[in-house]
């Protein structure tokens, strides 16, 4: 076994360093993902801007996909046939279509049809200078909200899915004394959720939702098909203008690993502490 | 024996209860009990004779299928309101604790007076310690539960209970999943609110201590209650075969 994996990886070490008829050029990466100015100021490259981009993706759709899953397992979980029935619904349509599709859905219907985005991109240039640099700190430039938008919101009910059914795993298996010993000292279901199981439950859960959020990191990859400029986007972007395609879409994978590894790192940190 | 301690009227008034569970087994059959104010009631029986049943049904955590349960002279059963309102006046104490692990041991106790009864924060709080003090554990306030023994966790249990000021104190079984170095610590809690006069229903195995303990004793068997009354007379004097059975092993 070791004696074939030696070999294999000995013929790929020829096949790339010796046989292999190409011009690296790795001198021109760095700047795209951090250069200086004119000014000497540090300034994202394409593919650094690529990444923040990707990072906001996925905090936005993970934030609201955390919610909605939050939500989604309590509809489960409750007493009504019909909040069950909607959240059993959503939860498999979210789980048995390919996220590319619910994108193109979620793009066309949302971006394109159901709101009007032009005008809530005017409103917020309206509000000032102060309020627009927020507004595209946290999300995009404002010309690109139609497109965003869409993308947080397929991408957030794609993982919603997921994340109800860690949820809904983990308070079916709380503790029935901690259910029980809340509704004794006589507080609400309400109470008995936020103050008592939820708490828990979070607590818990941490390791999967931290996995789940470097997940949906990966997974927001498919957002370059609606041509917002993330980290996969803006690699195709560049790979078209300089040709460097094995230099730059190694970097790229590269940048996704470093990130995530260095995320799950942290959060095993955390974890622990 | 307890002295100069003043009986009062009803507290808890059990007619006719009766419990079978989804399966067929019964676990109540037609049960009648009255705790009165000031009493301290124990419960003894082999397993499976229903005692956890019983404080189950009292307290709400089980439906009775028939039969009053009556608080302070209130109907609880059919009166699913009152049942709500009634519930922080049934304080219950569980076998397994069931302390919530992510809080401190003083946020267990001050949980429910703020948030059910409407206290203020620093009055919860001068209240828990001082609850915490009369169980032992006034230096434990800010720990974790988990960190804390058994016999610990038990005496905060109990303590986040009488936080609530109950009309009436449930014990389930309380010293079951305890070490033995570590029962008697708890036993000296529930005799000092014993003597000082609380309302009491006690489930335990501890025969010891329902031996002397309490004012009146029950041994139940198979849903019912099969002997009831003062406890030297029980065990010194049993009347029935069941109970002459159950102290041979017990005893023995």
């Amino acid at each position: 076994m070791l004696v074939f994996l030696a070999a294999a990886l000995g013929w790929l070490a020829w096949r790339v360093l010796v046989d292999f008829k190409y011009d690296w050029q790795w001198a021109d990466i760095p700047q795209y993902i951090l250069h200086r100015d004119s000014g000497g100021r540090f300034q994202l490259g394409t593919l650094g801007q690529g990444l923040a981009l990707t990072l906001r993706l996925s905090v936005w759709a993970s934030a609201l996909g955390l919610a909605l899953g939050l939500g989604l397992a309590l509809a489960r979980l409750g007493a009504s046939l019909y909040l069950r029935l909607a959240a059993r619904s959503l939860v498999e349509l979210s789980r048995n279509i390919p996220p590319l599709v619910l994108l193109l859905v979620a793009f066309y219907f949302f971006g394109a049809q159901a709101l009007p985005w032009p005008r809530l991109a005017a409103f917020i240039r309206d509000c000032g200078p102060g309020v627009q640099w927020l507004a595209e700190a946290a999300t995009v430039r404002l010309g690109d909200l139609d497109v965003f938008f869409p993308a947080v919101a397929a991408l957030a009910i794609y993982e919603a899915a997921y994340f109800s059914e860690i949820f809904r795993g983990a308070i079916q298996a709380a503790d029935r004394g901690q259910w029980e010993a809340a509704w004794c000292l006589g507080l609400s279901r309400l109470q008995q959720y936020r103050l008592i199981v939820l708490p828990q439950v979070f607590r818990k859960t941490a390791p999967q939702l931290a996995g789940q959020f470097i997940s949906t990191l990966k997974e927001s990859s498919v957002v370059s098909v609606l041509s917002l400029a993330e980290l996969t986007y803006s690699s195709m972007k560049l790979a078209a203008t300089i040709h460097h395609l094995f230099e730059i879409w190694l970097t790229a994978a590269a940048m996704y690993f470093i990130f995530n590894f260095l995320l799950s790192l942290l959060f095993a940190r955390l974890e622990r502490a | 024996m307890k002295s100069g301690k003043q009986n009062g009227g009803a507290c808890i008034e059990l007619r006719d209860i009766s419990k079978t569970f989804p399966g067929g087994h019964q676990a109540l059959k037609k049960v009648s009990l009255t705790v009165r104010r000031g009493q301290t009631v124990l419960v003894i029986g082999p397993s499976g004779s229903g005692k956890s049943t019983l404080l189950r049904c009292i307290c709400g955590l089980e439906e009775v299928d028939s039969g009053s349960i009556r608080l302070d002279g209130r109907e609880l059963t059919g009166q699913p309101g009152l049942r709500d309102r009634m519930r922080p006046e049934l304080g219950m104490v569980f076998q397994a604790f069931n302390l919530f692990p992510h809080l401190s041991v003083l946020e267990n106790l001050t949980l429910a007076p703020i948030r059910v009864r409407g206290r203020k924060k620093a009055e919860a709080e001068s209240l828990a310690r001082e609850l915490l003090l009369k169980v032992g554990l006034a230096d434990k306030a800010g720990a974790r539960p988990a960190q804390r023994s058994g016999g610990q966790q038990q005496r905060v249990a109990l303590a986040r209970a009488l936080a609530m000021n109950p009309k009436v104190m449930l014990f389930d079984e309380p010293t079951s999943a305890l070490d033995p170095e570590m029962i008697g610590e708890v036993l000296a809690v529930m005799r000092d609110l014993a003597d000082e006069g609380s309302t009491m229903l006690v489930v335990t195995h501890e025969i010891g201590f329902a031996r002397e303990a309490g004012d009146e004793l029950i041994f139940m068997d198979e849903g019912e209650i099969v002997e009831q009354g003062r406890a030297p007379d029980f065990f010194e004097r049993p009347r029935t075969e069941r109970a002459r059975l159950f102290l041979d092993k017990i005893l023995y």
